[in-house]
């Protein structure tokens, strides 16, 4: 798996993570080494860039999450009522966090772990960075 | 010949010797050329020769071709070599002689030799000083032979020593690991349920000597049967820790209420109260009526089950893919129910994703497709069966490649 990270300007600063290759066992802990050292480093708002990327294990799916806890913890207060009362419905999404071009088999693992139900998932980078 | 003897006088042995005597040896000495690598003599022969070097190397070696060979000394121009067999009562070789290079040698028979010192008694003389010049040279090589073979002892001794402690704590950890397997062992049910008109199977694989997978059958009231399995993030230890305590926390939460969602998000506090370590673990939970077959349950992030009737006719996985979080990340996770009916001969395997995503060498998944058809090829084979082969399958599908995860299964058939 290779990270290429790249800073784009929405309305916020979004670091994007290009990745290459799976996420998996063997490769989780780079993914969640890199993600933290972006997170230290004064990264807020990641978009993570899956379209290279063919499959998501259950590791992957581990890390993702999180790296959905580290930021969150980051902004700690911020929008925590939001997410008590909203999670439950469905309505709640990480405003600092989100997925774009996954391939169908890894919407499919994002689905049945339920990571889908707290990160937005969207078809196009430009439109995911403006959407932070 | 005028050649040979100008070359004798040169000799420190022979240096003391009036001209005609060198004249004379100089006619009775063979003169011989000698191949590289030639072993001239072997230690332990019977030796009736002595050799003058005239030009090019000799090494003279102890116990040649042995773990012990020991380079005792390299002879040239001027020194005489294989005069201890001719010294010696027993006239064995006490060394071995081999050739540098080409060489040239003075080669003397042993009557000569004595013939030699006969005519020249002072000849033994400086024969004598000289071999006292050897031996104190050889006593110095031994001494510093010994010294460096003591040092070699005493790293050697260093490095055993390191690798005796290192063995001990590998072998302690081993054994602290094999109790937290027996541990973890004993959280699992010992016994697979006995339910009129239904069959269980189990298996339970872990990469590691402790892992983060378990199942769980709960005795509940009536004719209720709790069913769970859930797989921990990450493994080893820390794994093995969580799995425990998400295991004594479903037990308690599954006596409170009969709601598998209830459940999961009973579990799902206390986890989050417990843990600081940000540990996730996905869960399935359900609830068997052994008197309806209804199966109801609720799905933390785990793998939907799989359910095969008895005409061979499955439940697509997917169909329930919605509506299920991982425990220990939200306050609130969004958990559904759903119902399933295990009709007569119906097959339901519950599993962890250590089972369809198992590699084999090419990085080609195990995959969905073929536990679906796995399970229904199957389905006419005890629950435990069903499991075993299953396992086989898997085990065959990876080859040489290594188990990366922990392999789980539960089985229940309806009879």
């Amino acid at each position: 798996m290779e990270i290429i990270m790249s800073q784009r300007q929405g309305r916020v600063p979004v670091t994007v993570f290009h990745v290459k290759g799976d996420i998996n066992t063997e490769t989780y802990e780079q993914f969640q080494a890199q993600a933290q050292q972006a997170i230290q480093a004064g990264t807020r708002y990641l978009a993570l860039d899956l379209a290279e990327v063919s499959y998501v294990s259950s590791y992957g799916i581990r890390a993702i999450s999180q790296v959905f806890t580290w930021l969150r913890d980051t902004s700690q207060g911020e929008d925590a009522q939001a997410l008590d009362r909203d999670l439950k419905d469905g309505k709640w999404k990480s405003p600092h966090l989100k997925l774009v071009n996954p391939s169908s088999q890894v919407r499919r693992v994002l689905t049945t772990t339920g990571v889908d139900m707290f990160l937005e998932i969207h078809d196009d980078l430009q439109r995911a960075v403006a959407s932070f | 010949m005028k050649e040979i003897e100008q070359v004798l006088a040169q000799v420190p042995l022979f240096a003391s010797l009036p001209h005609d005597e060198l004249e004379y040896l100089a006619a009775a000495l063979r003169p011989i050329q000698v191949e590289p690598g030639t072993l001239l003599f072997r230690e332990g022969e019977c030796g009736d020769h002595f050799y003058v070097v005239l030009a090019g190397q000799a090494q003279v070696i102890k116990a040649l071709g042995t773990p012990e060979e020991l380079l005792f000394s390299v002879r040239g121009p001027g020194d005489f070599i294989g005069e201890m067999s001719l010294l010696g009562r027993d006239g064995l070789r006490t060394a071995s002689v081999r050739v540098l290079g080409h060489a040239r040698l003075l080669e003397m028979t042993r009557g000569d030799f004595d013939a030699l010192l006969q005519r020249q008694p002072a000849l033994a003389y400086e024969m004598v000083h000289l071999l006292t010049a050897r031996l104190k040279s050889s006593q110095d090589n031994i001494v510093h032979d010994l010294q460096e073979k003591n040092r070699q002892l005493t790293q050697a001794y260093e490095e055993l020593k390191n690798a005796q402690t290192q063995i001990i704590e590998k072998e302690k950890l081993e054994s602290e690991l094999e109790v937290a397997h027996n541990i973890q062992m004993s959280l699992l049910p010992r016994w697979l349920p006995q339910v009129a008109d239904f069959d269980f199977g189990a298996q339970i694989a872990p990469m590691s000597a402790v892992g983060g997978d378990f199942y769980d059958f709960i005795p509940l009231d009536g004719q209720m049967l709790g069913i769970a399995i859930g797989d921990v993030s990450g493994h080893g230890v820390p794994a093995a820790l969580f799995m425990a305590l998400t295991v004594t926390l479903l037990r308690a939460e599954a006596c409170r209420t009969c709601s598998p969602a209830e459940v999961l998000r009973g579990v799902n506090r206390q986890l989050l109260n417990l843990n600081n370590e940000g540990m996730f673990v996905t869960l399935l939970y359900g609830v068997l009526n052994c008197a309806t077959h209804e199966f109801t349950y609720a799905r933390a992030g785990h793998e939907p089950p799989i359910l095969c009737r008895a005409d061979g006719e499955w439940l697509d996985p997917d169909s329930d893919l919605e509506c299920g979080q991982l425990l220990g990340l939200f306050n609130n996770p969004l958990l559904c129910e759903r119902t399933l009916t295990l009709a007569p001969g119906s097959t339901l395997l519950l599993y962890t994703d250590g089972v369809t995503e198992t590699t084999n060498s090419q990085s080609e998944l195990f995959g969905g497709e073929r536990l679906l058809a796995a399970v229904c090829a199957h389905r006419n084979s005890p629950a435990q069966a069903v499991c075993k082969r299953i396992w086989e399958l898997v085990t065959a599908h990876r080859g040489d490649a290594p188990q990366r995860d922990d392999i789980t299964m539960v089985c229940a058939q309806a009879g």
